[in-house]
């Protein structure tokens, strides 16, 4: 679902980003005044299941992959304003960092899987625990919310991927940008998205979720408590070590393939835009680096990605504090 | 002798009594940890493998990961200032054709201050200069050690303060700030021998004779053991990398 560079307008891109700049602002806005200080660390932990969730590609018959995101697990931890802004520095650190979706589509990467998944997974969660109530109301409001969240989110970038040929085509009839339209993009990302990417959300969003419960509460919003206990440092450790199980998929995810790939997918041409388009060098590219075996790159994106993600929040955790202060 | 004072000579003996007895129940010590950094320092600028570097670098930002707050812009402001000087001295070899010089030296400084800065976070002051003494490095150049750097600090804010001084009295054209330098670095110099003078009688005072006696022994520990054994597995990643880099 991280839709690299050039497949989607600049003119897109433009309008995805500054629909995003007012759901940043108000995100960081609720974030200070409804979750305590000493909570913020703990948007770096959901971030940093967020960033592992979508390092596990999952298979699909015919060559392409997918993953988990995570955006709903953090939202109903945290809440929805929280996870979009934990989403988005995980979406940051894996375009800047390991060219995992682009830089100018950044914002329409942040409003599908940041804004969208986690705002609307929460909403979904959230109706079905007010009509069952307890533990199992939870359980199952995960599992439905988190399965919708990543629909809704995968639709909106079907959306995104269809419109750019019909607004962006030269004088011949080819696409500048993505070439394939609405009556492909739907169906290839929904399939997939409907059935075992969807599925991958669910296990990934309930299994977490209990697992926090059970072991560490202090990280769920409204309880008391800002430490993140062993057994979910032990998680992550863990999750941190499964990440190259995520290789064995084969295959490029749909809408993820390169310049060079895509006159291979049928279309028999390289849109304008993607062959002369922007391009940015990331330090590991596709989480490997030069000379370093797969399996360890893999590994040591995790934990280079994880480290930075925990840091980050941790270091935005000392901004209220010094308003405060200073107050 | 006034009872406030005894009080307070009571307490600094009940903090450094508490100092020492926490720092011996788990963590590792002071001397392990000086070496185990000085050896890591050592095979991060001697290594030629990428992979090893790398490594050693994700293994440092984790442990960064675990510190408060606070302590991780500690160790992150001079490893980011260090890393900035270093790409600006290494830039020019970008354009002659060798870019990787400048990722290479940039990683290299950035392990190698971000380790020094971890290890002088998680020890302190105190415990690196026992550290020292446990190492049986010369009194003589321990507390040439301690003192430059108190006194590179203290030194420092007091130039500061004087150049800001300067500064605020600039009028009109006339450069106050080039014209006060040499008096800055003069007063600061005598500065400095009055405050020498004074450190050595303090350090009369305290009966310091400059010899650095611990009546704290170590005991070894769990902690030791795997510091020890982390370093005996980097030695033999090291080894083996180098020789699959050749």
């Amino acid at each position: 679902m991280h839709i690299p560079d050039n497949y989607l307008s600049p003119q897109t891109c433009a309008v995805m980003a500054a629909v995003m700049v007012p759901a940043w602002v108000i995100s960081v806005k609720k974030v200070r005044e409804e979750l305590p200080k000493e909570k913020i660390p703990m948007l770096g932990v959901g971030a940093a299941f967020s960033f592992l969730g979508m390092m596990f590609n999952v298979p699909l018959p015919g060559g392409t992959t997918g993953h988990a995101v995570g955006g709903t697990l953090i939202s109903m931890l945290l809440g929805p304003y929280a996870a979009c802004i934990s989403v988005s520095v995980a979406l940051a650190i894996q375009a800047l960092l390991f060219g995992d979706g682009g830089i100018l589509a950044f914002g329409a990467n942040c409003f599908n899987m940041a804004f969208v998944l986690p705002f609307v997974g929460y909403a979904v969660a959230g109706l079905i625990r007010k009509r069952i109530q307890g533990s199992k109301g939870e359980m199952i409001g995960a599992a439905i919310g988190s399965y919708v969240g990543i629909n809704a989110a995968a639709f909106c970038a079907a959306v995104e991927f269809g419109i750019q040929p019909y607004l962006f085509h030269d004088a011949a009839g080819n696409a500048l940008y993505c070439p394939y339209g609405l009556n492909i993009s739907i169906p290839a990302m929904m399939i997939g998205h409907l059935t075992i990417f969807g599925l991958a959300e669910v296990i990934f969003t309930t299994a977490v979720y209990a697992f926090v419960r059970r072991v560490s509460p202090a990280m769920i919003r409204t309880e008391e408590g800002g430490k993140t206990s062993v057994g979910l440092k032990v998680l992550i450790a863990v999750l941190i070590a499964a990440t190259p199980l995520g290789l064995l998929a084969a295959g490029t995810a749909w809408g993820e393939w390169g310049a060079d790939e895509i006159a291979e997918t049928g279309i028999g041409y390289t849109p304008a835009g993607m062959e002369k388009g922007f391009s940015f060098e990331a330090i590991l590219p596709d989480y490997s680096a030069a000379g370093v075996p797969e399996v360890a790159g893999y590994i040591l994106s995790a934990v280079i990605g994880v480290a930075l993600l925990i840091i980050i929040f941790k270091l935005l955790s000392l901004i209220p504090q010094k308003k405060k202060a200073g107050a | 002798m006034s009872s406030k004072l005894l009080k307070l000579i009571a307490k600094l003996f009940t903090d450094d009594v508490s100092f020492q007895k926490n720092d011996s129940d788990r963590k590792a010590a002071g001397s392990v940890l000086l070496l185990s950094a000085f050896l890591c320092v050592i095979l991060c600028s001697v290594s030629t493998n990428p992979w090893f570097v790398s490594c050693i670098l994700a293994a440092l930002l984790l442990s960064v990961s675990f510190m408060k707050a606070g302590q991780i812009i500690s160790v992150l402001k001079p490893t980011l200032i260090a890393v900035a000087f270093a790409a600006l001295i290494t830039l020019p070899a970008a354009f002659m054709g060798s870019p990787k010089t400048v990722s290479t030296v940039t990683m290299k400084t950035a392990e190698s201050v971000m380790l020094v800065a971890i290890v002088s976070e998680r020890m302190g002051w105190k415990g690196m200069t026992r550290a020292a003494a446990s190492l049986h490095l010369p009194d003589l150049f321990i507390m040439t050690l301690d003192t430059t750097v108190r006194y590179l600090h203290i030194l420092g804010r007091f130039a500061a303060r004087m150049a800001e001084a300067v500064s605020l009295r600039q009028v009109g054209e006339k450069n106050w700030k080039t014209a006060g330098t040499g008096g800055i670095l003069g007063t600061t110099f005598m500065k400095s021998q009055r405050q020498a003078q004074m450190n050595a009688e303090a350090m009369a005072c305290r009966c310091f004779d400059g010899t650095y006696k611990s009546l704290y022994r170590h005991h070894w520990n769990m902690t030791d053991m795997l510091v020890l054994a982390a370093d005996a597995v980097l030695v033999v990643f090291f080894i083996y990398l180098q020789n699959a880099a050749a």
